[in-house]
């Protein structure tokens, strides 16, 4: 089964106006159950746009989103439900923050939801243990906290809802590369210890070769590519064609072979590259 | 959505109309208004309808984006019509119906009717000359340098003028960061639309506090690049556009002085139906 699955979707902003653009233009693509998704782009490809459509916050102009095979707009009162299904964490999260402490902030999710005071109790601190929010933190003003944390903390009041996808637009942007893998290596945690499907937006093919199972590569409104890391790396003169680039260990191999060494290339990873340099070593191909 | 409010906002182009100076375009505005309000009979009326029939045309802006703008406009319309429906022409009016201790007269028909399209053209003719076709860079530049004069006498033009091109710059940044956090806190499962007074008032504290904090963060970073760029105000300041008048201004002047002129004249010889 598919978590979610966009079907002959297109959105248009500002529609009937001299500024009309079309942002998404007729697309399908299912998000497979259960694992990290990727999607990458050069910047307007339309991430943005079908993330907020995948979570009812935009109404398609064309087509049927389904979450779970089930159309979401066929009920539109309804439609808040389908947000706690597909939780949705925007681009620099971190400026929605406002309550007086983190524990509230975190709480405003699940109070929304109309849980019990335990239950968002527990979905509190289980969200705030996952993005490594520890409880002295709890009384804190959000606004006192450094950039990195007021992220996490707009995250796990995200993830306190315990939706069943989780959708996060460019959750590393802007932060130092240990805040980034600290914070993407806990989304994946996140997905494993609920057993939900996660989908993340980025442009940074490094941390989709970690982080991702499948990726979504999008250009101009429209879907370009989709297949593992392995399988959309070894095509890089396609994404050089929509202006994105491969790893750069891949592009390192990539010149390894071009230069006569009989080295892979299917090759994304720092580990799986230093994996296949020192076999190269040891059987003496290199001097 | 927020972003789609059409008032004051600026559709750029190329045509007549935009190219003309901006100081231009506010001087003829303002003497567009005074005609409305000279313009007396059925006859005159239907000259600047054709005129500003003319002015949209030349503008290339839609007429369906002009209705658009006039729809906030409904209940004024509404209000004077009737207002003006029961006016009392007097002994020597038509009357057209007798309801009770009313009476309708051809007079107030035709008043009510006149009203109503006098504010129609005030809100399409101003907005097509100065919202429409007129960036508001430019339309508070023009402000600045027409009241320059007032200078002499110690009001700091150009410090309100700088203050409403901000204020202008900023109002799009502005509705579409609350845009934003409108979304991002239904995503949360914020809900605007049920409950009573009172909690709809509450819903809304997750808006404004976000909103606030970044406004004044966003102010804050504004004069602290402004004055990384030596900014000190208006005094010994160049431009890098300056404006000066073309022969397509003159042409509009002499549009508009026709226009007047053909009022005028209408106005005394041909008023049929004066209000
Ligand atoms: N609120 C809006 N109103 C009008 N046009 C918009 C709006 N939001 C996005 N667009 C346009 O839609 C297109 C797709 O935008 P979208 O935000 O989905 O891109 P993206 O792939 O997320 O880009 P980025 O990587 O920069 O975040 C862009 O061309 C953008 O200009
Ligand atoms: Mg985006």
């Amino acid at each position: 089964m598919n978590a979610a699955e966009l079907r002959g979707v297109s959105y248009v902003y500002s529609k009937n106006t001299p500024f009309c653009k079309v942002a998404v233009n007729n697309i399908d693509i299912a998000f497979e159950e259960k694992i990290v998704t990727g999607i990458i782009g050069h910047t307007g490809s339309g991430k943005s746009t079908v993330s907020q459509m995948l979570n009812g916050l935009l109404k398609p102009s064309e087509g049927v989103v389904l979450v779970e095979d089930k159309d979401i707009w066929s009920e539109p009162k309804k439609i808040r439900n389908v947000r706690f299904a597909v939780g949705l964490v925007f681009q620099y999260p971190e400026y929605q923050l406002f309550e007086e402490t983190v524990y509230k902030d975190i709480a405003y999710g699940p109070k929304n939801m109309g849980l019990s005071e335990s239950e968002i109790d527990e979905r509190v601190r289980m969200a705030a243990s996952l993005v490594g929010i520890t409880e002295d933190m709890f009384d804190k003003s959000p606004f006192d906290l450094s950039g990195g944390w007021k992220r996490r903390v707009a995250i796990a009041g995200v993830m306190a809802m315990r939706p069943k996808i989780l959708i996060l637009d460019e959750p590393a942007a802007g932060l130092d590369p240990r805040g980034r893998d600290e914070i993407l290596s806990r989304i994946v945690e996140y997905r494993r210890s609920t057993d939900s499907t996660v989908i993340m937006i980025s442009h940074s093919m490094e941390d989709m070769a970690v982080y991702c199972e499948k990726i979504l590569v999008m250009s101009d409104s429209k879907p370009f590519m989709y297949g593992t890391p392995a399988e959309v790396f070894s095509k890089s003169a396609e994404l050089e064609s929509v202006g994105l680039a491969v790893p750069q260990v891949t592009k390192l191999m990539t010149e390894l072979k071009a230069r006569g060494y009989h080295v892979r290339t299917d090759i994304y990873t720092v580990a799986q590259a230093k994996a296949e340099i020192a076999r190269l070593v040891k059987e003496g191909a290199v001097c | 959505m927020l972003k789609d409010i059409t008032l004051g906002q600026y559709f750029p182009g190329n045509s007549f109309l935009h190219r003309m100076d901006p100081r231009m375009k506010l001087i003829l505005c303002v003497v567009y208004i005074v005609l409305l309000f000279v313009a007396k009979g059925i006859t005159s009326f239907a000259l600047i309808v054709l005129f500003t029939a003319g002015i949209i045309l030349a503008s290339g802006i839609q007429f369906r984006t002009i209705f658009k703008s006039l729809k906030p406009l409904i209940f004024i319309l509404i209000f004077t019509t009737i207002l003006n429906l029961f006016w009392n022409a007097g002994e020597d009016g038509t009357v057209l119906l007798k309801l009770g201790r009313l009476t309708i007269y051809l007079e107030g028909v035709i008043r009510a009717l006149l009203m109503s399209l006098r504010i129609i053209l005030l809100m399409a003719g101003t907005t097509v000359i100065l919202m429409y076709t007129t960036s508001p860079i430019s339309l508070t530049d023009a402000i600045e340098q027409l009241f320059a004069p007032l200078n002499k006498i110690k009001i700091p033009v150009h410090t309100f003028a700088m203050m409403m091109t901000m204020a202008l710059r900023f109002i799009p940044t502005l509705l579409e960061e609350t845009q934003k956090i409108i979304n991002a806190q239904k995503a949360r499962g914020a809900d605007f639309e049920s409950g009573n007074l009172i909690a709809r008032a509450k819903a809304l504290v997750p808006i404004l506090i976000p909103l606030f904090i970044s406004q004044f963060r966003r102010a804050e970073e504004l004069a602290t690049a402004m004055e990384c760029r030596s900014y000190r105000g208006g005094e010994g300041r160049t431009r890098m556009t300056v404006l000066h008048f073309s022969s397509r201004d003159y042409i509009a002047v002499l549009a508009v002085a026709l226009l007047f002129a053909g009022i005028l004249l209408l106005n005394r010889y041909l008023p049929f139906y004066s209000i």
